[in-house]
């Protein structure tokens, strides 16, 4: 047997443990920070900037070496030396000091963007990953996938058109068309809006955002607006939002819509026994988990009992169409009902 | 249910002695026909009625896994027994429902035979109307008929017979009750004595319907033998790849509207 | 142009069409399909539908479906439910078990061996199919037909009625929290009955990632391969620590308590696993819950001897058959008078004997791959052999059971085993590979070789683990 002093051994074996916590520990372990590092390829620095030019040229603002490494993280030196790059593959054109794309620049800079679009949507439909981390997930896929993986990824998902912030996705051609909407910040009092899309950058803004109940193809109104603030009502409660929060959330002006802000109740407020009818499921719910409740049958109209509960009062049951179907609580809160 | 046996004692098409099952010999078929229905619904206890075969079967929504296929013999023709998984719908993009709607599409069975849960008719529903966009040709079997019975649902299966302009029989599949009332309608649709009228969908809201016509004008003006072009159009509309390549390659154009062509191939 | 490019300008002007009407339809016109269906749906159901049933009085089945799900009953009514199938697979699988070892083991095994002495088949061939091949099969048919064929009616009986599914739904909260989906109770359920089994039964979970999960996590139900070892370490080691008239109950306690440990161990896993390496996997729960119907108890014994019992046990008789020749062979062949099983052992012992373990034990593991039945007739075979006992079983590479749990006991301990080695077993009995069976069950239901090797390593790196670690305080405390 091998001698050793069961505190030695115990102490190494906890050291072990530690260190491989410290390697393995997801998003804040070393082997984490070792991949972003190698992330800085020059491909992914390059798909970056490209992504980077675009979004200001879309925005109409002026594309500056400063702007490339702030938006990168990166050093001003770095930055040039990837524009020179950018410059040899006939990506971008230098006008002055400023930077704009090339015709090949353009299309290099939607197809990234059709794969981290893809991906989200991928994402969003398919996995139970949170809204919060779709995007870095994403950062890190598109510099990875083929142009042929992401023609298979879409066809999959049947050739997705818009990813779960509502930002149109790219055909393989780089072609899109784009109800732009107007920004939330700039609509009257009185108005009944629907969202079309939520910026997802800068991640703090948009955290607060959905954490708020915000999502694409909810319907608000306008009640009231001054210099900084803005309020509207959604869902029987009211929310204020600064102008710069509001600036983020494009929306559709809806015309003839009768708008009611009465508390919308959700399957959760139903007791057993009671029945509802169904208003619709919240847009937020997507993809598969939202094709389930559509094949239950729970589509607007349709009426809903709860059945039972559980012992651990989580999932409830209901009956719809002659059917028990059992959904968990964070399911049963996206299908709006009125009683 | 009784009844129904009385009547089909007294009918001379009833003859279940008429029925091989050839368990796993499809050599030489003449017919093809789908096994459709959503999970749970006694889908399988009816192939394995007809083909005399033993699936795995189970009070679990989705139990059978893989495309189960088997033979029978009736009127002295053949018959290849499909058994497509259960599914509630055709329009999404998972596995099962691909296959189940790919097989209905281009393996063109000559009949689909739609097993539905006749204590939940209203949502079968869902899956039988999306069946009959697709396909001129189907019976349904109202099985669980004893079940309903039980439970003090009464079907007009007439009604709803006239209704979906296809074949219904009430079967209880556990008491293998119905099934020479099935193989009969299921001969008389594969041999053409039987036409359907399909029932199609009529209520697509305002706002889609517009583009789904315009769609479906323009794949006649492409193809204008295509007996299912509305959904065809449906599932452009979706983005479905598979249709997308079927309408490129020109596959789709040799959907057929005239039943029977397998077999006069075969005979 | 010809008619043929004008053909494909139309398509491609038809696709085109198509791809703009989409922009402009919004991402809701799935949803406007399915709505617009069943509202067709619900028309012609209401013309053809009439129901004339009472709608204030409740039927059978809400009663039922009330008292099995209520606060008070519920889990009691689980409990019971599924002891009592446990409790009737032990018992009832008792009686044609041994009958079926006396018959393979203690009659059939003679016969061929006279047999084969008697038309001068050299003892080496003799050696290895009869002791190594068939004895291995022998018992893994004797061991493992009773029980299943037992358990799985049962089980499925269950499952026809449609109690099953009401059990996932009550306990789907607390897998839930594990990140798991509340089926997986079920298959946990059936692992206590074979590994193998529940991975099969997995195929009910319709969500990848939570099949996944609970694919993996299965081996932590202790199979009924397992019940009998635990059983008997902890009465020769654990019952030996109290009173005599404590040992039963507190050894019963002891195998209860590793079996409690698997499901913790497993729910554990399903946590971190849906944390970390499955965090993006596809994911979507759904629970129907199918009407109550009157199982057909033959169809069910039919089917379920067919489909599950046959099936996982001709798979195990596979593996065990060329197991069986290796177990011999190991024992047999022999380099510089040193069988192979001794050089094995020699090497790793010093290793073992650190994580409270030794070198026989681990060399049993590796070759009753099997089936978790052959361990301890391996073990025992291999400390005789190694010890060089004479006059108890069958020689080198001969497994063999003894009916006395004290002459057990004493072989085991003439081969060194202390307290720590029997505690240490029952816990790498439950933390450690699965079965070949189940291996090879997993490769089959996941496709992928990648799944297959994690759920094969995971028990066993926290099997090395869990043994170290109380290794290491059992020699601070003693």
């Amino acid at each position: 047997m091998i001698t050793v002093s069961p505190f030695l051994s115990l102490g190494i074996f906890f050291l072990l443990i530690v260190i491989m916590l410290l390697v393995f520990w997801p998003n804040k372990g070393l082997a984490y920070y070792y991949r972003k590092l190698n992330q800085n390829s020059k491909r992914v620095l390059i798909e970056d900037a490209l992504k980077h030019i675009y979004d200001y040229e879309s925005h109409k603002l002026n594309v500056t070496l400063n702007s490339i490494a702030g938006n990168l993280n990166i050093s001003a030196d770095k930055a040039s030396k990837i524009v020179q790059s950018l410059k040899k593959l006939k990506l971008v054109k230098l006008n002055n000091q400023l930077i704009t794309l090339t015709e090949d620049g353009k299309t290099y800079a939607l197809r990234v963007i059709r794969v981290h679009r893809l991906w989200e949507n991928y994402l969003a439909e398919e996995t139970g990953l949170k809204e919060i981390d779709w995007h870095d997930e994403a950062e890190k896929v598109e510099h990875l996938l083929s142009q042929e993986d992401a023609d298979i990824l879409s066809a999959k998902m049947g050739n997705p058109k818009f990813d779960p912030h509502g930002d149109p996705i790219p055909a393989n051609d780089g072609s899109y068309f784009f109800n732009k909407g107007k920004l939330l910040n700039n609509i009257e009092i009185g108005q009944v809006v629907k969202i079309l899309h939520i910026e997802d950058e800068p991640k703090t803004i948009y955290t607060q955002l959905i954490d708020q109940g915000f999502y694409p193809g909810k319907e608000i109104k306008i009640v009231a607006r001054s210099d900084e603030k803005i309020t509207i009502a959604a869902d029987g409660e009211e929310i204020k939002l600064s102008l710069l929060f509001a600036s983020k959330v494009s929306v559709e002006i809806l015309l003839e819509q009768e708008f009611s802000n009465e508390k919308i109740k959700t399957l959760v407020d139903l007791k057993p026994g009671e029945t509802a009818k169904v208003i619709k499921v919240a847009p937020i719910c997507r993809g598969q988990q939202r094709r389930r409740l559509l094949d239950f049958g729970i589509v607007p109209g349709a009426s809903i009992t709860v059945h039972m509960n559980n012992p651990l009062k989580d999932p409830i049951a209901y009956l719809v169409k002659d059917t028990i179907v059992a959904l968990r609580k964070n399911q049963a809160k996206l299908v709006l009902i009125k009683t | 249910m009784k009844k129904v046996n009385q009547n089909c004692e007294n009918c001379p098409v009833h003859n279940i002695s008429n029925l091989v099952k050839l368990g796993v010999d499809m050599v030489g078929y003449n017919y093809i026909v789908a096994l459709a229905g959503n999970p749970n619904t006694g889908k399988s206890t009816i192939f394995n009625n007809l083909t005399g075969l033993r699936q795995h079967t189970g009070n679990w929504p989705g139990k059978t896994v893989s495309r189960a296929e088997g033979g029978f013999e009736y009127e002295n023709n053949k018959y290849k027994l499909v058994d497509l998984p259960g599914t509630y719908s055709l329009l999404s993009t998972s596995t099962d429902e691909e296959v189940a709607r790919n097989f209905i599409l281009f393996g063109q069975p000559d009949v689909t035979l739609i097993v539905v849960d006749a204590t939940k008719l209203e949502r079968n529903l869902n899956l039988v109307l999306q069946i009959l966009e697709i396909t001129d040709r189907a019976v349904l079997s109202l099985n669980l008929i004893d079940e309903a019975e039980r439970k003090k649902i009464t079907i007009n299966e007439r009604e709803l017979s006239k209704q979906l302009g296809i074949p219904v029989v009430p079967t209880s599949a556990r008491s293998k009750d119905g099934m020479e009332q099935l193989l009969s309608y299921i001969h008389q649709v594969a041999v053409g004595e039987y036409v359907c009228k399909p029932y199609k969908v009529k209520g697509y809201s305002k706002k889609i319907k517009n583009s789904i016509e315009d769609l479906t004008e323009k794949i006649k003006l492409i193809y204008p033998d295509l007996p299912n072009s509305k959904w065809v159009a449906i599932r452009l509309l979706e983005g479905d790849q598979e249709i997308i390549d079927a309408i490129k390659s020109g596959e789709i154009g040799n959907i057929s509207v005239t039943p029977n062509d397998q077999m006069k191939e075969v005979i | 142009m010809s008619n043929a490019e004008l053909k494909i300008d139309k398509i491609n002007d038809l696709i085109n069409f198509a791809d703009k009407q989409r922009w402009e339809l919004g991402d809701n016109f799935h949803d406007l399909i399915v709505e617009s269906i069943f509202t067709d749906a619900n028309k012609i159901a209401g013309k053809v539908i009439s129901s004339s049933k009472d709608p204030d009085q409740k039927s059978w089945e809400t009663t039922l479906d009330r008292i099995v799900t209520s606060r008070i009953f519920g889990f009691p009514i689980m409990f019971i439910l599924l002891a009592v199938v446990f409790w009737i697979t032990i018992e009832g699988a008792n009686v044609p078990s041994e009958m079926l070892a006396s018959f393979f083991l203690d009659k059939l095994h003679p016969i061929l061996k006279n047999l084969s002495a008697s038309i001068g088949i050299p003892s080496f061939i003799d050696g290895l199919f009869i002791d190594g091949a068939y004895l291995a099969m022998a018992w893994v048919v004797s061991v493992m037909l009773p029980p299943m064929a037992i358990f799985f009616p049962l089980f499925t009986l269950l499952e026809d009625f449609g109690y099953l599914p009401r059990v996932a739904f009550n306990m789907d909260r607390l897998f839930q929290k594990a990140g798991a989906h509340g089926k997986q109770a079920l298959t946990m359920s059936m692992g206590f009955g074979c590994n193998a089994a529940g991975v099969i039964a997995t195929r009910v979970i319709d969500s990848p990632r939570e099949r996944l999960i609970a694919i993996i996590t299965n081996n932590f139900s202790l199979c009924n391969g397992r019940w009998p070892t635990q059983i008997l370490i902890a009465s020769i080691f654990i019952g030996s620590l109290v009173p005599s008239y404590l040992a039963g109950i507190v050894s019963a306690g002891a195998v209860v308590f590793v079996a409690l440990l698997g499901i913790f161990l497993s729910l554990v896993s399903s946590w971190t696993l849906s944390k970390t390496v499955l965090k993006g996997e596809a994911s979507a729960f759904s629970l129907e819950l199918p009407p109550y119907r009157p199982p057909r108890i033959l169809r069910t014994l039919y089917t379920s001897l067919i489909d599950r019992t046959i099936f996982v046990l001709w798979r195990a008789i596979v593996f065990a058959v060329p197991a069986g020749m290796v177990i011999w062979l190991v024992s047999n062949v022999q380099i510089y008078n040193l069988s192979l099983a001794q050089y094995f052992i020699d090497f790793f012992d010093p290793y073992a004997l650190f994580i409270g373990l030794n070198g026989i034990i681990f060399l049993a593991y590796v070759i009753a791959i099997p089936a978790n039945e052959i361990v301890i007739p391996t073990i025992l075979m291999l400390t005789v052999t190694t010890l060089g006992i004479s006059g108890i079983g069958g020689g080198a590479g001969v497994m063999f059971e003894l009916d006395s749990v004290k002459e057990t006991g004493d072989i085991l301990i003439a081969g060194g085993w202390t307290t720590l080695t029997g505690i240490n077993l029952m816990l790498f009995s439950l933390l450690h590979n699965p079965c070949s069976t189940t291996i090879y069950t997993i490769y089959k239901e996941t496709g992928s070789i990648k799944w297959t090797i994690f759920s094969t390593l995971l028990p066993i790196i926290m099997g090395l683990a869990v043994c170290f670690l109380v290794a290491q305080f059992w020699f601070i405390f003693s």
